[in-house]
């Protein structure tokens, strides 16, 4: 494995009886990275996330985080995580110094003035002695990722850390977002199924629906406007991806389509090249932006 | 292990629904020994009837001894209800509201989250009862003061007052165990569900259910009335007879810690196993 890698999930899979939550995933996220996980509501995002977290154990694949196997009952590399998933719930009746106290005990850490550190860097510490039910959806979401840093992790975890949050809120929370990973060089997954959300923070994402992965790549790259994503539908994905790779074309393979990026101006070549091979397509279709892409993959 | 049990005490101790437990014991008891410091000579005239037939009673029959003998029948129902508010809350509490999720993110395994949550669990519980021990016994004292104890089971006896006291220990003693065993089940119960209620409901319901066939005692089920756990609630009353039958009270000894081992043998069992969806 590459020694850049600090989170790489290989072929995960996730039963919920017949249902599958998560298909046959694989990805990897680099150190500094900040990495988009983008998809709609129930597209298996929370479920991988908390596989990564061993809160769900996966029916199938491996998990590795830097360069370590965590299936088992291997517990430590928690100590190098940091996770708000879903929505951040506390002690209601305890106050956010309490909370944080607990916490940060419970990462079997000596130094208390940790605690304190990150309340002031999450500006909350002028409400460290207040009790959390009190606090509103931003503050307690602050607190969340304060509890993030508790132990100074070199991989937080955040799952829709936006929802519920206003505009301003919403700038906030990016502002604090960057300011972790290029200050404190720490690496973030930020999860969430707005587009806009992802794009305005992540350098590279990834796009899953119906717990299956759809696209991976650098955000600038799937972004542009020069290179088209192209979904071309195959009976032969095999033959046809192979093609495409021997191209130099990046290619993401779903089931039985094959979504490619693909220069505007050689798509008629690409197009003849793979009927001369006698590759059998049955639809090709053109998306200019990631949006037409997501919004047409996940109705 | 320490830290973890700790922890759960702060949390046990912030948590306001704790001191239910222990201000329904204060009401209660308060109330029932007021109701018998005033009311108390002719319920208990009522009671003695019969007995008043046969022998001359002498002396304060109504004492601190007897009120805490009739306070102790409380272990059946009433503690369990209060040890299941904090026990049966612990992890699936947790679980609904989410906090749960952020405390298995943290380096220690599922087992020593449990372990650290049933021992706490259990310290609760031995405080209730002693709680439940000092307001009887010691509030009892005050109202009625000392005096022979008698107790109408299995015929007579009449208990010095000098040779009561290390029986009412050794009878606490006895009821905390039935209560952990209470403990146990509530914190087994609440490592399946995702909510409070559950294990609350679940385990008075299995109490009331297995009590209803020990009391029935009818013969098909006869003889797996010594190995049902219930049936061993009232095992503190052995403590009260003239002839204390020590091998049956081993055998409750070993029956009780079979299930508080075996509640948490399968408690941890499938807390380890559960996906926290929550």
């Amino acid at each position: 494995m590459n020694s850049s890698k600090i989170l790489e999930i290989k072929n995960l899979h996730k039963l919920f009886g017949d249902f599958k939550a998560v298909n046959n995933i694989s990805l990897q996220v680099n150190k500094g990275d900040i990495y988009g996980f983008l998809g709609p509501n129930g597209a298996g995002k929370s479920t991988t996330l908390r596989m990564v977290l061993g809160l769900i154990k996966p029916s199938e694949g491996n998990i590795f985080i830097n360069n370590e196997n965590i299936s088992g009952n291997n517990r430590r590399y928690l100590n190098d995580i940091g996770a708000l998933i879903e929505k951040p719930d506390f002690y209601k009746n305890l106050s956010a110094l309490d909370n944080l106290k607990i916490l940060y005990k419970m990462s079997r850490l000596k130094n208390n003035h940790r605690v304190f550190e990150v309340l002031n860097e999450v500006d909350l510490w002028e409400k460290r002695n207040q009790k959390v039910g009190g606090f509103s959806q931003g503050m307690k979401q602050r607190l969340g990722i304060a509890q993030t840093l508790l132990h100074e992790p070199s991989l937080i975890i955040l799952d829709e850390p936006s929802n519920g949050l206003d505009p301003q809120g919403q700038a906030d929370m990016r502002e604090l977002i960057l300011r972790i990973n290029k200050e404190m060089q720490i690496t973030v997954i930020i999860s969430s199924h707005i587009l806009s959300e992802i794009e305005k923070i992540a350098n590279r994402m990834v796009v899953i629906n119906n717990g299956e992965k759809i696209l991976e790549g650098n955000v600038r790259k799937l972004m542009s406007k020069e290179l088209l994503k192209v979904s071309l539908k195959s009976s032969d994905t095999v033959r046809l991806s192979e093609f495409l790779k021997s191209e130099n074309i990046e290619i993401e393979v779903r089931n039985d389509d094959i979504i490619a990026l693909i220069n505007e101006e050689s798509i008629p070549n690409v197009i003849r090249k793979i009927t001369q091979k006698n590759i059998p397509i049955s639809e090709v279709k053109q998306m200019r932006t990631l949006e037409e892409l997501f919004l047409g993959l996940t109705k | 292990m320490m830290q973890l049990t700790l922890i759960e005490l702060f949390k046990i101790i912030k948590r306001p629904r704790t001191y239910i437990g222990f201000l329904a014991i204060f009401l209660t008891v308060g109330a029932m020994q007021l109701a018998m410091y005033y009311e108390g000579e002719e319920l208990i005239s009522i009671a003695i009837q019969n007995l008043e037939n046969d022998f001359r009673l002498e002396g304060k029959i109504i004492n601190t001894n007897l009120m805490t003998y009739i306070l102790l029948n409380s272990l059946i129902i009433h503690i369990p209800i209060l040890i299941c508010l904090v026990t049966g809350d612990s992890i699936a509490g947790e679980a609904s509201t989410g906090t749960l999720r952020l405390i298995l993110q943290k380096p220690y395994s599922r087992t020593q989250i449990y372990l650290a949550k049933a021992l706490s669990g259990f310290i609760y519980t031995i405080s209730l009862i002693i709680f439940l021990a000092l307001m009887t016994y010691v509030l009892g004292y005050f109202l009625f003061g000392s005096g022979d104890l008698i107790v109408l089971r299995r015929g007579v006896t009449v208990i010095s007052s000098d040779d009561v006291v290390w029986r009412f220990c050794l009878a606490f003693c006895s009821g905390a165990l039935s209560m952990l065993v209470v403990a146990s089940l509530s914190m087994m119960i609440s490592s399946f569900v995702n909510n409070a209620i559950g294990p609350i409901v679940g385990t008075i319901s299995i109490i009331i259910g297995l009590n209803i066939i020990f009391t029935l005692g009818a013969p098909l089920f006869k003889n797996l009335i010594p190995y049902i756990f219930t049936s061993h609630f009232i095992k503190w009353q052995y403590f009260f007879d003239f002839q204390i039958e020590i091998d049956k009270l081993k055998l409750s000894v070993i029956v009780q810690l079979a299930y508080i081992i075996v509640f948490n043998t399968i408690g941890i069992f499938h807390f380890n196993r559960k996906d926290i969806l929550s």
